[in-house]
């Protein structure tokens, strides 16, 4: 057994470290953090130009219905300005044509537009109020309307006074017709103008035109992108999710294997003390027996020699004597002390090794009546040291019950014994709440261990200071044991002639799953 | 008569079985010893037995045996037709519950953990209705003025 337990080692059998990393899970060959940079960056640029692109949107937006604003505003102007022109020329021919026939039929148009032509002006004013270029040309052709409507009506009435030749003389100054071709070419500057923004405002919206296609397919392109970037992303997604699948299978292979191995060994090795212990005690028990035999046959002796001693003294011989009365049974008494012991560290071992075996069954436990009882099971100890047992608030526990009597039913029976007699004693047992693992302390003021023993207190049959209180030195052994089972820690504070804290971790709700050691046992 | 009848002692350690009957007989049991090192010699005189009933008194297994366990041998023992009437007592060096329930489920009637005391070990035959007939103490018992008692240890 020792030797298959010597080959076969428990963890890293194929020469490997124990521990799991990357590459046993095959995700290291990826060159995963170069291309999150690279895909950041693009996801990045990706939206500013989808920003760049909706801003521009809207300004653009914004600029034609603009544009569109002014084209109908020069267009209404333009109208505006060739009706007014249209107006005049009409009020004008129809009033010349009066003048040269005298015949008032030719007075219709003018009468017709009389009333309309000031209107056609004020809305061809109010229509350009805004331009102060075409405000200004618009004032030069008020005045000239002005004079002009003044001459007309002035010639008109003058013919309707028979006063012909004066009005004829209107036109014959051709104050009139130049003021209508200045009139002509103020509209016509008027429009020319309109033309101009219209024109101007044509090329801003064909650009604006052009610019919104443009953006249009850089969006479009943008989808393109996005859509191709998504495939891609999707696909090494799934790449990776496979490949993650596949190493948690490995890892979840990998554990078990190790579970398992752990398992194997764990139960070699207590398999091994139970087998230790158990071969050891066969040769025992014969030298205990055989003992007991030399016992009884020197009893034989030492009758034989007191009935000797009582007839024939003389001849005795003087080591016959002492061997029989002495030597024998000093030798005899050796051994027996010798294989008592042992029988009590082999049955320690053979305790350990069991407990070992021993299934953990985690089960909700009140550890305040557990140390109740186990203290009143020390009452008579208690009460002959004069000592004080204090236990404090102690919280509840889900774990291995044997397991963790066994821990507080020694912790406690250490402090009681290894009290100091000199001054009345002091036991304490307090606990609290650390996240999920419960701590819990059994202090004493009693003699305290060195430094230099420390940890060694709770090695196996190593017991610390001088052996004036009896025992075999398990007691710490046991409590170590079991508490790395219950996945918990002990640590030991002391100071000689002070007293000693034991300081226990256990987790709050012990998992009975993660016990490994327990699938063989 | 019972005395005729042998008390077979399957052991495999010499010392543990000189001891065993060595203090026995000091005790006064008077029943022959037929004593086996291995499980296999032992089946071969079981296989001789005819009518185990009147031949053999107790049978006691040691649980750790070079070539077997106690409890094997025990398992067949139990199944056999003639010899399951034979009452059996285990021997161990270790009071492991495991082979302790195991040996009872399978019809042990006792089972003693070495080193136990003579003594007891006749009062437990008795207990189990299979009491050991003893000659009367004296002899070299009690040339010494010490009798064979429960101080005394045995294989």
């Amino acid at each position: 057994m020792p030797s298959r337990a010597s080959h076969d080692r428990p963890l890293g059998r194929d020469g490997k470290a124990s521990i799991l990393t990357a590459s046993d899970a095959g995700m290291g060959d990826r060159a995963a953090p170069m291309d999150g940079r690279w895909e950041i960056g693009l996801s990045a640029l990706v939206l500013t130009g989808l920003i760049v692109a909706m801003t521009l949107v809207i300004v653009l937006g914004a600029q034609s219905r603009r544009d569109l604003a002014q084209l109908r505003e020069a267009e209404q102007v333009k109208f505006l300005a060739t009706d007014f022109l249209m107006r005049q020329r009409t009020a004008e021919s129809s009033q010349r044509g009066y003048l040269v026939t005298g015949n008032p039929r030719y007075l219709r148009g003018y009468n017709a537009v009389r009333t309309s032509l000031p209107l056609a002006l004020t809305r061809l004013e109010a229509a350009t109020s805004k331009e102060p270029a075409q405000a200004a040309r618009l004032a030069r052709i008020r005045s000239l309307f002005d004079l002009k409507r003044h001459d007309m009506f002035a010639a008109i009435e003058k013919e309707g006074a028979d006063n012909r030749p004066q009005a004829r003389s209107t036109i014959i100054s051709e104050s009139g017709f130049v003021q209508m071709v200045r009139i002509e070419k103020e509209i016509e500057n008027v429009i020319e103008f309109e033309n101009r923004i219209v024109s101007n405002t044509r090329t801003d919206y064909e650009l604006t035109y052009f610019v919104s296609i443009s953006v249009l397919v850089g969006i479009l392109s943008l989808g393109v992108v996005t859509f191709f970037r998504i495939g891609k992303f999707v696909r090494s997604y799934n790449e990776y999710r496979s490949a993650l699948t596949d190493s948690n299978r490995r890892l979840t292979s990998l554990v078990h294997a190790r579970t398992a191995e752990i398992a194997r060994v764990n139960e070699e090795i207590q398999r091994y003390g139970y087998i230790v212990g158990h071969d050891l005690r066969g040769p025992l028990i014969n030298i205990i027996g055989f003992t007991s035999e030399l016992q009884r046959a020197e009893a034989a002796l030492e009758h034989q020699l007191l009935a000797l001693k009582a007839t024939a003294p003389a001849s005795l011989d003087q080591d016959f004597v002492l061997a029989v009365e002495q030597d024998i049974p000093e030798a005899i008494r050796f051994i027996e002390a010798s294989t008592h012991k042992m029988d009590r560290l082999i049955a320690a071992v053979l305790k350990l090794s069991r407990e070992g075996r021993r299934s953990v069954v985690p089960e909700p436990i009140n550890i305040s009546a557990m140390i109740e009882d186990l203290v009143a099971c020390h009452a008579q100890q208690i009460a002959a040291s004069r000592c004080g047992v204090t236990i404090g608030t102690l919280p509840d526990l889900i774990s291995d019950r044997l397991a963790v009597e066994l821990v507080f039913g020694n912790l406690i029976e250490n402090a009681v014994k290894y009290l100091d007699p000199h001054r009345p004693g002091r036991i304490e047992i307090v606990g609290r709440t650390e996240g999920d693992r419960n701590v819990y302390e059994v202090i004493d003021n009693g003699r305290g261990i060195a430094p230099a023993d420390g940890e060694r207190v709770f090695e196996l049959f190593r017991r610390a200071g001088e052996p004036t209180v009896a025992g075999e030195g398990v007691g710490l052994a046991y409590v170590r044991n079991a508490i790395y089972r219950l996945d918990g820690t002990v640590t030991l504070e002391s100071a000689q002639g002070i007293g000693t804290r034991f300081i226990i971790s256990l987790p709050a709700r012990l998992d009975a799953v993660e016990q490994p050691g327990l699938i063989a046992a | 008569m019972t005395a005729s009848k042998a008390i077979v002692l399957i052991e495999d350690d010499e010392g543990h079985a000189v001891l065993f009957m060595k203090l026995l007989r000091r005790r006064g049991v008077n029943h022959p010893f037929q004593h086996f090192v291995t499980g296999a010699s032992a089946w071969t005189f079981f296989d001789t037995q005819t009518a185990p009933g009147e031949t053999l008194q107790l049978i006691v297994l040691d649980i750790n045996l070079p070539d077997t366990t106690g409890i094997e041998i025990l398992t067949r023992l139990s199944a056999h037709p003639t010899l399951q009437a034979v009452p059996v007592v285990m021997l161990s060096s270790s009071d492991d519950l495991d082979d302790v329930r195991t040996s009872l489920e399978l019809g042990a009637l006792h089972y003693v953990t070495k080193p136990v005391l003579a003594h007891p070990f006749c009062d437990i035959c008795s207990d189990i209705g299979c009491p050991l007939s003893l000659k009367p103490l004296a002899g070299s018992d009690s040339v010494h003025g010490q009798p064979a008692d429960d101080r005394e240890p045995w294989a």
